[in-house]
Formats: structure tokens, sequence, C-alpha cells
């Protein structure tokens, strides 16, 4: 609104002394940045506002009697020229178009330094609006609305230096756990084999009573290996350093696999498992080994978290460009206050059936990450006491990353 | 019974493996590392080696490219151990002249006495 009035009295700018200045500078004081309005075919600074002295520490009459060269070798080395090129192009820009009613825009905005009167340097973010024409329609002055974004641009460099500096720590302690997961694993590995020399008759036989301390300390250390197994695998997602080897694959038969090597954990509860597949075959390009894995894991999920007796339904949907494989348990189910931890490292969520710590809580922490490998995701539904249902979705044709 | 070249530079592992190999009435001989294992393969040609891939100084992977026994000694049948995370280097190792891998930590006297059984007694590579 402004800009318009101002543009229809150009004219009458020229003849300043006719407009009561007291009143004009009272204004432009309260503008929180600069407004500078100059000629770009003289050079001229015709007018600064007094926030000049705030922002820059010099007064108006220091640009309007320096003019734009002035002005030009305050600016920083590095950003004056990518200024000047934009200028020229705006410029051009407006000249060719002409007079339109939209001169109160912006033909051009940077950010960029300048100089301060005490040699600090200053961030400024300026808005150029055409302010009037010649006769023939060229661009003939400009206003420069500036605003110093100083404290902002601070801040996003102290966040960017922040966030490296995290990401670096986050990898190294990703490294720190690698290393001393291997390092865990050879003394187990050497315990397996020296319980194993024990158990299989390599030196004295053992007593009954000794068969049963060393069965129990063999199954533990198992249960050792297995979890450096779990924590190392983690590592590698965590360090990028999966390598999908995905192929066109038949999903259905995937799915068919991942419920047969559970059907140990299905059996021993008696629960009940219903798949349901669509009439024609669902194809995917997918990295076999990897996602069968994390159906196993999503199906270990819910039978470790359902009753006895209860029935877990694996439904496979082909939806056109995506694939989608729905595990729906009768089981525990989860509150939706709970839902981002679900998927995080070693995340227990208390729950009725209190499920003792046999597995690492690694599982769906894997099983997403790796989803999530082939442009898809894991997502659940659910209801405390009624079940909850999660679904593997992944687009049929992925560019599947081969590292992450 | 055979003459089995043991590389493993962790020491524990190493003598276990060799306890469980000798009880079997293999002949048994050990490296701790690369460099030694390249000068014993060469002087005792052993008929089957059981290779850790990772070693210090020079890698299971180093070891095969230099030794190079599939055209220097391809009567021999060579087991690497891994883990989970070696599958480059699983791959790399099959290509020198490796005929089979069993993961490390998984392997009981038992289940290491069966694979070394019928690595040997398989006539292809």
């Amino acid at each position: 609104m402004y800009y318009k009035k101002v543009t229809k009295r150009a004219k009458v700018v020229k003849n300043y002394s006719k407009i009561s200045l007291p009143l004009m500078h009272n204004l432009t004081e309260l503008v929180p940045g600069m407004v500078a309005l100059y000629n770009i075919r003289t050079g001229e600074y015709i007018y600064v506002n007094q926030s000049i002295k705030k922002i820059l520490g010099y007064s108006p009459n220091d640009f309007m009697e320096k003019g734009i060269e002035f002005v030009a070798s305050l600016v920083h080395p590095i950003d004056l020229p990518k200024i000047i090129k934009k200028n020229d192009e705006a410029l051009k820009r407006a000249n060719s178009v002409g007079q339109t009613t939209n001169d109160s825009d912006p033909i051009v905005s940077f950010e960029y330094r300048m100089l301060h009167k005490n040699g600090s340097w200053v961030w400024l973010h300026t808005d150029g609006m055409v302010y009037s024409r010649t006769s023939k329609g060229k661009v003939e002055q400009i206003v420069n609305v500036s605003m110093d974004i100083t404290k902002r641009k601070k801040t996003e460099e102290d966040l960017l230096k922040l966030t490296t500096e995290l990401v670096a720590l986050n990898t190294s302690k990703d490294e720190f756990v690698a290393i001393t997961s291997h390092q865990l694993r050879t003394p187990a590995t050497a315990v397996k084999q020296y319980l194993g020399l024990l158990l299989e008759g390599y030196t004295d036989k053992v007593t009954e009573g000794q068969k049963v301390f060393l069965d129990l300390a063999y199954e533990n250390n198992e249960r050792q290996l297995h979890i450096v197994d779990e924590i190392l695998k983690i590592t590698q997602l965590d360090l990028d350093k999966v390598q999908l080897r995905p192929k066109i694959v038949n999903i259905s038969k995937v799915v068919d696999e991942a419920v047969d090597a559970l059907q140990n954990n299905f059996r021993s509860k008696q629960q009940k498992i219903f798949i349901k597949k669509p009439p024609s075959i669902v194809k995917a390009f997918v990295d076999v080994e990897h996602l069968r894995t994390a159906i196993e894991n999503t199906l270990e999920n819910a039978s470790q978290y359902s009753y006895e007796g209860r029935k877990i339904a694996v439904t496979l949907e082909d939806v056109e460009s995506v694939v989608n494989i729905k595990i729906t348990d009768e089981g525990v189910g989860i509150d939706s206050s709970d839902f981002s931890k679900l998927f995080q490292k070693f995340s227990r969520i208390p729950n009725p059936l209190s499920v003792e710590a046999g597995g690492t809580g690694l599982g769906l922490y894997w099983a997403r990450k790796v989803v999530q490998l082939h442009k898809g995701d894991i997502t659940v539904e659910s209801k405390v006491g009624k079940g909850s249902s999660f679904t593997i979705s992944i687009p049929k044709k992925n560019k599947a990353s081969k590292r992450a | 019974m055979a003459k089995i070249l043991i590389v493993e530079d962790e020491k524990v592992l190493n003598e276990a493996y060799e306890l469980i190999l000798k009880k079997e009435g293999h002949k048994v001989c050990v490296a701790f590392d690369g460099a030694k294992a390249l000068e014993m393969f060469a002087e005792q040609k052993p008929d089957l080696v059981l290779l850790d891939l990772r070693m210090p100084k020079m890698s299971g992977v180093e070891f095969l490219q230099k030794a190079n026994p599939s055209k220097n000694f391809p009567k021999t049948k060579i087991i690497i151990f891994s883990n989970y995370d070696d599958q480059k280097e699983i791959d790399a190792a099959f290509e020198h002249g490796a005929s089979r891998y069993i993961l490390k930590a998984w392997s009981s006297p038992k289940e290491l006495v069966k694979v070394v059984r019928e690595t040997l007694a398989s006539s292809d590579k």
C-alpha cells in the first residue's frame, strides 16, 4: 500500500521540501531497517533514513554525499560480484518488462555483508524495488530496504557447526560400538570352543551335575554371541555399510519363507497363522535376505507380544506401485504415545506380558532401517488390549540403495 | 588324516582349533599372521588351510592373493573363517581360491570337525 502511493507521487518526491521532512524522518525512523533511495543512472543516494546509524554506524549524509561507489566499497569482496550480477540481471528484466502494476514487488533480493563503521561485518538482507521510471519507461530510481540479519546468520553458522560436530560424534560412537563388539566376540568365541570341548568329551567325561551347569553356560554364551551379532549388524546399518543385492522377486515366496522360519515360535505358543494373498503374483525389486529378515523380525514381535493360542494374520497386498505386507496380531497392543519408541534401539515398552529380555530390542529398528533402504517404510496401528498391525510398504520399482 | 594349516591371529582360538583337529588325527601346523602363513604354506604344502580373514598386517585375502593357491597349489582346499560384516572379503576370498566359509563365532568343535571332513572329502573346489 505504502509503496504504491509513493510510486504515484514519484514526481512529487523530487521536490523534497514540499513534504514535511520532519514527518518523513519520524516515519522512516520507525522502520527497523535501512531505507535508501538511489538513482541508478547517476549513482546518487537521494534519501537514506536514520536507521543507517544503528545498522552501519554511518549517518545518512555519509551515503548521500559519497554515493554508490562508496557504498559498494563497504560490501564484502566475496559478496559484491554476486550482488552486481543479480542487480544487473534484475534491472535488465525490469527494463524489458516495462512499467507494471507490480512495481511495488521487489525486483531483487540478496543477502550480503557490509562493513560497519567500527570495522565489524554486518549481514544484511536487502529487497530492491523500482521506485520511478523515465518517461521512456526505463528504471530510474530504486528503493532498497535492508534488514540487519547478523544475529540470524550467526545462529545459522552455529547450528551448522553443531550439526556437523554431532554427526561426527555419532559416527565415532557407532565405530566405537563396532570395534568393541568385535573385541567382545573373540573371547566369547573362545569360551564357546572350550565349553564345546568340555561338553563333547575332549577331556575327562563330565558328570551329570557338571553337564547341567555347562549346558547353561553354553546357552548363555550363545546368547552373548547372538547379541554381539545383532549389534554388529546394526552398526553396519548405522555406518552406512550395508550392501543390498536387490533383484526382482516373488514377494509371496519371501513371506512364506519368513513365516516358515518362525514356525517354532508360533508352535511353542500355539499361535495360528493366517496368510492372505492376492490372486496374481506380486513381484518387487528387493534384497531377499534383508527383506525376509525384516518380515521375520516383525513376525517375531507379533508372536512375542501375543498371548498363547491367539491368531496372527499376514496379508500381502498389491497396491499398484507398492507392495504391502501387513502383520496383524491380537496381542497386548501399543499406546500411540509409544509409537515413536517402538522403532528405536533397545527400547522396551512395559506391557502385561512382561516379555523377558530374550531378544535384543533391535529387531524392529533393524527391520525399519532395511525397509527404508528399499525406499519403503514400516507403519503401525494399534490399540492397547486389542492388538497391533504393522505394515511393511515397499515400492515395487525402487532404486533400492546399494549403500545407505 | 590330512595336513592342515591353521591361520588365526587370536592365540586362544588358534590353540582350540589345533586341539580339536589334532584329536581328529590330523597333522596340524599353525601360523599367527599372514607372513608366517605364507612361509608355512610353501614349506608344508598342506591339504587344507583354515584361514581367518581378519588379521593385522596381512589380511586373509591378502594372503590368498600372495599365495595364489589356485595356481600354485590347486589341490589344497581353503576354508575361510568369517563374520557377518565380511561380505566383500568373503567374495574376494572366493575369487582367490577359497572353497568354503564358516562363521567363526558359530562353529562348535563338532561343527568344525564336520566341515573339515566334508571339505577334505569333496573332490571339487
